[in-house]
């Protein structure tokens, strides 16, 4: 009898031993480290965290995987960190521009919704109609670095031999605002940016150049990331819109989601960066 | 006490100053406390809002590890001065940017009271940097506390001034609000003060507050009532004025007239009432004077003392009121004829004197009496008739007649009865007529012993009847049978006692011995009825007609026996009294008769209405009458009218054969004289009566 209690305690004990030690063998292996995510400055640093983090936080209470925003002070700086391949994730398609592309990220997801579409506008009011009115006129862009914003209207300007002056805003909102605030006589923005800027601010543009569709900003991934890091991680995001939890976040925030992205869907990308402007 | 002289309202103002200084302090260490917790919670709540605020700045330089920013912000932040401290840790708590003083300042610029009371303590702000739900570090905040406590102190200042301002114009109002509102009690005060110092016509103005409307009513009632009483005590003051001026104007009025009645009374004291001429004492007095005076010097005074003539019967036959009139004549005369030194007085009755200082001698005084006797002795003309007027005079002089006033004018006294028997007008005083003077002086009281000691007797005259020659009466005629001077006839000593009062007990002496005779001639046989004289005294004196009842009475005579002889003046001294004495003496049966009829102004038809039976013609008309045709035309006429009115006649002065067969002639119907009989004693007259002619035809053969 006792030795058949005996017996009992042991085999708990040890099946309380193997428990534990199960645990700790299948618990991911990235679970102790955090990792850094860069965001490109399309918002200020503290916009940029008040989306960010929520989706980073849903990813770390889906996969145990922190992940920390970080990005610099300016576009240039996060450009810099970028090529220096600082961040172990990156929101960002400016990697593609040869001038820092040389960390080797890959995308393991990209912005859902709508695909980027490029704007040149001016205000409704504004006298100048036809994009060859803003010959010789000052347009603004977030920063040379920008892509749908500065990329390719600019590539459009130019094919059309338009010359411009261009300004700076730093970021989508600066540049929206140097036209609402007549610094600029027309302003480069991202179309879903111009609209949402519209909604908030009660004010009409009128559209004097749209691109063509080009694939969203996607979200890459550092090699030296474990691959089952970011495997968890691009799934996570993906399958962000099909989770409740996901889906209510992503309405809280106002955002479409993401979507699976492969390397080859931003060759148009790399082209067009390829292109000297 | 002292209490008692603090206004209510300033008593009020401070009880409110007290509840106002009072709420003062309240306020100030309201405002002392709230300044402490203002203090506190703008460090702690403006500490909390800056360090958001910081925190909100510094996100995007925190997110971006910019720590280069958010030490530059803090650095730029911290030289504004507001901040004790300014400290910035990131998620671990570890500082990125931390400025605080070196050296903490803490209450500059604030009083050390207010710094030490306020003992504000360092409340630092925290606040985190957070963005999408992640901490990126917090933000500590420390305000400078420095400048919260002279922002308090500012702001305590502030309202300590306020406060300070509220109080004074709390006062300030109050004062005005307790002006204003006992501006009705300070004017019932001053309204009840005025009242009370006597301007009983203040009144108070209407106020429009109820209870002081009600109070301005009762004041103003009250000051009209004050008012009225006043003015009603007023009026009775001004009436009781006038009394009292009027009193003083009648007492002196009263006061003149009694001190001009002295002066008169003093006048008439020394003046005779009559003539205003000085009176006996006025005259002493002079006659002391002229004395005096005179023995200073060589001269001589004189004092004349003049008696009238015959003035009674002036007196007796016009009436008093002549008589008067004679006398101011006299006395008017006699001060022109004397000069202007020279004093005329008044003695009484007809007798004046006057006294002449300082004449040379005896001589001037004898010119002088002449003088006057001359002036005094002119006819007056006195209702149509002119009165001759004599005088006697008599004449003392000082120093040869006396020494003194008083023998100086019992001597001219003397004097003057002398001139008055010599009819001489004037008299120079002499030894012979000191003694006639003493004579009269004794007069009056030897008469009153005459009628007690028997020395009067009646004396009879017969009066015949002139139809039958029969004796019927008899009239009874005084005597003074003097047992130094022999018989007095009634002239000498009646005037006197009609003037002394003698004449009542003389008349009623005279009636009663008059009665008792003709008593005894009844019991004799003889029927002889007596008549007698009655004064005009007698006549004026009330109880006379009862004394002669009794009288008639006591000696058991009949009324009839006797008649009574009174004179027209006596009857009209005062008609009315002697009328009514005449109406009883008649009624009691008694025969009255007007004796010396004609001398008088009566006439025939007012004697028929007084009672009268007889008429005696006065022998002035009888005497002459057979020679003197008037006189005799008068007697007839006399008898003729007195027989018309029923009235018997009695002629008196018959004294011849011819009167009586003359009279006889006319229808006399009696007669008296000497013809007849003269007046005899009683024992005479019986015998006169059983002897004469006329004899037989009297006794026992009267028709009565």
């Amino acid at each position: 009898m006792l030795i058949r209690l005996k017996r009992k305690m042991v085999a708990g004990i040890g099946l309380a031993l193997w428990l534990l030690l199960a645990t700790m063998i299948f618990a991911p292996a990235h679970a102790a480290n955090t990792y850094s995510f860069g965001v490109l400055n399309q918002q200020p640093p503290a916009a940029t965290a008040e989306l960010w983090n929520p989706i980073l936080r849903y990813v770390r209470e889906k996969t145990g995987i922190s992940l920390r925003l970080r990005m610099g002070p300016t576009v240039q700086d996060t450009d810099r960190m970028t090529a220096a391949g600082v961040f172990d994730f990156l929101y960002s398609n400016h990697n593609f521009d040869p001038r820092f592309g040389q960390a080797d990220y890959q995308p393991i997801a990209k912005w859902g919704g709508h695909p980027l579409v490029g704007q040149i506008v001016v205000l409704a009011d504004s006298p100048l109609k036809t994009l060859g009115d803003l010959q010789g006129k000052r347009v603004a862009f977030p920063s040379r670095d920008a892509f749908i914003a500065y990329r390719v209207t600019m590539y459009e300007l130019k094919a059309k031999g338009i010359s411009v002056i261009p300004v700076f805003g730093a970021t989508q909102a600066g540049t929206a605002v140097m036209l609402e605030m007549a610094g600029a006589d027309a302003a480069s923005l991202n179309k879903l940016f111009a609209d949402q800027f519209q909604a908030r601010n009660s004010i009409r543009f009128r559209v004097l150049y749209q691109s063509e569709d080009w694939p969203n900003i996607p979200v890459l991934a550092h090699h030296r990331v474990p691959a089952e890091v970011t495997n968890a991680v691009r799934q996570t995001l993906v399958q962000m819109a099909e989770d409740p939890e996901g889906k209510a976040l992503l309405r809280k925030l106002s955002i479409p989601g993401f979507l699976p992205a492969a390397n080859s869907d931003y060759d148009s990308t790399r082209r067009l960066y390829q292109e000297a402007l | 006490m002292q209490g008692a002289s603090v206004s209510l309202h300033f008593r009020l103002f401070l009880v409110a100053v007290a509840v106002i200084l009072a709420h003062a302090g309240i306020r100030i260490s309201i405002i002392e406390q709230q300044a402490r917790d203002s203090a506190v919670s703008f460090q702690r709540e403006q500490g909390h809002l800056v360090a958001k605020a910081l925190a909100n700045s510094l996100t995007n330089a925190l997110i971006a590890n910019d720590f280069a920013t958010v030490r530059n912000t803090v650095d730029l932040l911290y030289t504004s001065d507001h901040f004790d401290q300014l400290l910035v840790k990131d998620e671990r708590g570890r500082a990125i940017a931390d400025r605080q003083l070196a050296e903490m300042k803490l209450g500059t610029d604030v009083p050390k009271w207010f710094a030490a009371n306020l003992a504000l303590p360092a409340i630092p702000g925290h606040h985190s940097i957070s963005a999408g739900g992640v901490g990126y570090g917090t933000v500590t905040v420390t305000l400078s506390r420095d400048q919260i406590m002279r922002r308090a102190w500012e702001s305590t200042t502030r309202e300590a001034g306020l406060a300070i301002l509220e109080l004074l114009t709390l006062v300030a109002l109050f004062w005005g609000l307790l002006r204003f509102g006992f501006r009705p009690l300070d004017q019932l005060s001053a309204t009840v003060r005025r009242i009370g110092s006597g301007e009983f016509g203040a009144r108070m103005r209407q106020n429009t507050v109820p209870e002081f409307r009600e109070l301005v009513g009762v004041v103003n009632d009250m000051a009209q009532k004050l008012q009225n009483s006043d003015e009603e005590r007023q009026a009775s003051e001004d009436r009781v004025r006038r009394l009292n001026e009027e009193l003083e104007a009648r007492v002196d009025v009263r006061t003149q007239e009694l001190a001009s009645a002295n002066e008169m009374l003093a006048h008439q004291a020394l003046h005779d009432g009559l003539t205003d001429l000085p009176n006996r004492s006025l005259l002493y007095d002079r006659v002391q004077q002229a004395l005096l005076a005179c023995k200073r010097d060589i001269h001589v005074v004189a004092l004349f003392i003049m008696d009238l003539d015959r003035f009674k019967e002036i007196n007796d036959t016009m009436g008093h009121h002549s008589g008067d009139l004679v006398l101011k004549t006299v006395a008017g005369r006699l001060l022109q004829a004397v000069r202007a030194t020279d004093t005329a007085a008044r003695l009484g009755g007809d007798e004046f004197a006057v006294v002449l200082p300082s004449l040379p001698d005896s001589e001037s005084a004898v010119q002088l009496a002449k003088t006057v006797l001359h002036a005094v002795q002119q006819p007056i003309l006195l209702g149509g008739r002119t009165i001759d007027v004599g005088a006697s005079l008599g004449i003392a002089l000082y120093p040869a007649h006396g020494e003194d006033a008083a023998t100086l004018i019992q001597r001219a006294d003397m004097a003057m009865y002398m001139a008055k028997r010599a009819h001489n007008g004037y008299w120079l005083y002499s030894g012979q007529s000191s003694t006639e003077g003493r004579d009269r002086l004794s007069l009056h009281s030897e008469l009153r012993r005459a009628i007690e000691t028997g020395q009067l007797e009646l004396y009879y005259q017969p009066k015949v009847d002139c139809g039958t020659n029969a004796v019927s009466d008899a009239e009874a005629l005084l005597r003074w049978n003097h047992p130094r001077h022999g018989l007095i006839m009634p002239d000498q000593f009646i005037p006197l006692a009609e003037s002394t009062g003698l004449i009542r007990p003389l008349t009623a002496w005279v009636v009663k011995r008059a009665l008792s005779q003709c008593r005894e001639w009844w019991d004799e046989g003889l029927e002889i009825h007596v008549a007698v004289n009655i004064s005009a005294v007698n006549l004026q004196d009330p109880e006379f007609p009862g004394e002669v009842e009794r009288f008639i009475d006591t000696c058991g005579a009949r009324p009839q026996w006797l008649e009574l002889e009174i004179t027209e003046t006596a009857v009209m001294l005062d008609p009315a009294v002697a009328i009514e004495a005449i109406k009883r003496l008649h009624d009691m049966g008694v025969t009255l008769a007007i004796d010396d009829f004609g001398t008088g102004y009566s006439s025939m038809a007012y004697l028929q209405k007084l009672l009268i039976a007889k008429i005696k013609i006065d022998r002035s008309f009888v005497l002459n009458m057979t020679t003197n045709k008037s006189d005799a035309v008068i007697v007839r006429s006399l008898i003729g009218l007195a027989h018309n009115l029923g009235l018997k006649v009695v002629a008196e002065g018959v004294e011849t054969q011819d009167t009586w067969d003359e009279l006889r002639s006319l229808g006399c119907d009696g007669a008296q004289g000497y013809f007849m009989s003269r007046p005899v004693p009683p024992g005479e007259f019986v015998r006169w009566l059983t002897s004469s002619s006329w004899a037989g035809r009297s006794a026992g053969g009267g028709s009565r």
